[in-house]
């Protein structure tokens, strides 16, 4: 490898500093006894202990994930057949329009979409009495929130591709249905993971669109954890945090193995 | 690449077949789906229910009363239980028919509710048939005793004086100040402490917010939900705070050796009530009785007021608070003479009522805003 210059090293100091100092807050004062988050007294596990013990944590992160996993799939399909769909329109300002259109909701603030959504459901509600607000309903609002992250990210690995792979598949006689799941679902295979990852995120991060939609027993782990300011943030919170971090860092080491594993062959 | 496809629509089955699994799996006639703030009903108090009834309780949370009156007012919110704030909430919600009305024979604990706040409850246009007050505090003065005394050395903080007076909130300035964030947790002391005993219009609004327009530059922070945090970590040293917030805070700073101390003004306290009640269209109509019964059971009363600082409006359950919550009469107070000059704020029901509350928050953004000239518009 090639060393770093001092200017170059000081660069990455500063700019993984910016990330994972504030994390590394997190993770410190979780092991506090105080009940002050940021404040260290001594060492204490009694804030895992309160997490374990207190079901609503558990529960809403569930559900969370739960929301988060069909979402960020919902997405994944509809944006992977917008995407096929408008590459394959012909006429210049047509496929430009429809791509525009798919845009749109990424520049809409989501308290806009949370509450447009909100009234949407409820006249669809008095009308034909569907859907009930719960999980179901937030998983449509974040499905809207991410698809055009999926979108974005298919389209532009489409362009990338040679069309004639398919145009070929045409001229052998594929139909339409075969040519999608042979050629071009293996072909959108990658953007269209890394699309739902990204997706994923969205859903666990969203706070706003969630509050507007949720309905009984579906409670989400931002809201849960946004509800808790009320009565003063304490360091399960923080404890919480660790967790999910530790979860996450796991996941992504066990990753990275997999991956030198490969290379190596 | 083909097996990899496999494997992911096999996950993704699965994950929505345990999902339709796991909702299928719940008995859908033994719930009670409450909707409520989070930390106030603690949890034992919940797996005491669902062991004694065998009714499982679905317990949503919300963070601020405008989201559940956009849920309750949309009809069919899906909820049994839900825990209002009364003024201005809970009263136009009821005027509204948002809520079911009681089946008294299914609340028989319903006579443990009694005593002052409920009469101030029935005289502002509550009405028992439909809502119960079941939560109640004050709102006060919070602070930081060793700031605030560095700042204003001698100074006897009883009356709100130390907030509304410039050349007093310029030396707490540099400690940090906070006010609240909605005009409804400001306005009913700001009237008090005018003398004003008549109802407040909107001309008396824009007034008091030229009044307070001097000391706006040392206002630091507009916050009501924060107030615990800011006080503990140091980043203000007063507020504006209700009881049991400031229980908490107490509570907190004494594990790291700091003071607080929580006052109401004489004259200018306001009393604040958070009610009970069942939603229209409520599906589990009887289980929502159920749980309502249980809470206002003395000695739950009493587990849900020792946890969250809360007081409950049943007075048999007084005598089991804790020992910290009764020995502080500023947190608790149990005099006939202090609880009945505590005002209530006042309800905004009809279409003139509304219109003032929909002036008065403007004005108050405003006023936030440092807009002081456009104050009067609106």
């Amino acid at each position: 490898m090639k060393k770093l210059s001092k200017l170059l090293f000081t660069f990455l100091v500063f700019g993984y500093a910016f990330l994972y100092i504030p994390l590394v807050f997190i993770v410190v004062s979780a092991f506090s006894d105080s009940e002050i988050p940021g404040i260290w007294t001594h060492f204490s596990l009694k804030w895992f202990k309160i997490v374990f013990e207190d079901k609503s944590f558990l529960k809403s992160a569930l559900s969370s994930i739960e929301i988060a996993i069909l979402s960020a799939s919902g997405s994944v399909l509809l944006g992977m057949m917008a995407a096929s769909a408008t590459s394959s329109v012909e006429n210049y300002m047509f496929r430009n329009s429809l791509r525009k259109l798919v845009i749109i909701p990424l520049v809409l603030p989501e308290i806009v979409i949370g509450f447009s959504l909100l009234l949407l459901f409820i006249a669809m509600e008095k009308m034909f009495g569907f859907p009930k607000r719960g999980m179901l309903t937030v998983m449509i609002g974040h499905v809207m929130l991410s698809i055009t992250y999926v979108y974005r990210n298919i389209k532009s690995y489409i362009i990338s591709v040679d069309r004639s792979i398919s145009d070929a598949a045409q001229d052998l006689g594929a139909r339409s249905i075969p040519i999608f799941l042979h050629i071009k679902v293996p072909i959108f295979l990658k953007p269209a993971v890394s699309g739902w990852l990204l997706a994923f995120t969205l859903s666990l991060d969203d706070l706003v669109v969630a509050s507007f939609l949720t309905g009984p027993g579906s409670t989400t782990l931002p809201l849960l954890i946004f509800s808790n300011i009320k009565i003063g943030i304490t360091p399960a919170i923080n404890a919480f945090a660790t967790l999910f971090m530790g979860l996450v860092a796991v996941c992504v080491i066990c990753g990275f193995f997999k991956s030198r594993k490969r290379r190596d062959r | 690449m083909d097996k990899k496809i496999k494997i992911f629509a096999l996950l993704l089955v699965g994950c929505i077949f345990i999902t339709y699994w796991n909702k299928n799996n719940k008995d859908p006639e033994n719930v009670v789906y409450v909707y409520g703030w989070y930390g106030i009903i603690p949890r034992h108090v919940i797996d005491e229910f669902e062991k004694t009834t065998g009714i499982e309780v679905v317990y949503d949370i919300y963070d601020n009363n405008d989201t559940l009156e956009a849920k309750l007012l949309t009809a069919n919110s899906g909820y049994d239980v839900v825990f209002p704030s009364f003024i201005p909430y809970a009263v136009k919600q009821l005027a509204m028919g948002a809520y079911c009305a009681f089946d008294l024979k299914l609340l028989p604990n319903l006579k443990n509710v009694c005593g002052i706040v409920t009469e101030k409850f029935e005289l502002n246009g509550g009405n028992l048939n439909y809502l119960i007050p079941l939560f109640w505090g004050t709102v006060g003065i919070v602070y930081e005793k060793s700031a605030v005394e560095q700042a204003l050395p001698g100074e006897k903080i009883d009356s709100y004086e130390v907030l509304f007076n410039p050349s007093k909130l310029k030396k707490l300035f540099q400690f940090g100040v906070s006010f609240p964030e909605e005009y409804v947790d400001i306005f009913p002391q700001l009237n008090a402490y005018m003398g004003n005993k008549s109802k407040m219009s909107i001309s008396d609004v824009i007034k008091y917010c030229q009044f307070l327009s001097r000391v706006r530059p040392y206002i630091t922070k507009f916050s009501s939900t924060t107030v615990i945090a800011d006080l503990l970590s140091g980043n203000v040293c007063i507020a504006i705070g209700t009881s049991d917030n400031s229980w908490r805070a107490i509570r907190r700073a004494r594990t790291i050796g700091k003071e607080i101390v929580y006052v109401v003004p004489r004259g200018a306290g306001v009393l604040w009530v958070d009610c009970v009640g069942i939603p229209l269209g409520s599906p589990n109509f009887e289980n929502a009785h159920k749980f309502i019964n249980f809470l206002l059971r003395p000695e739950i009363a009493a587990e849900i007021t020792n946890h969250s600082g809360v007081l409950i409006n049943v007075p048999e359950a007084t005598e089991l608070f804790r020992e910290d919550i009764t020995s502080n009469d500023q947190v608790c107070p149990t005099d006939p003479g202090v609880l009945s000059d505590l005002h209530l704020g006042q309800a905004s029901i009809n279409a003139e009522g509304l219109e003032f509350e929909r002036k008065a928050t403007k004005a108050w953004s405003r006023y936030k805003m440092k807009a002081f000239n456009e104050v009067e518009g609106g």
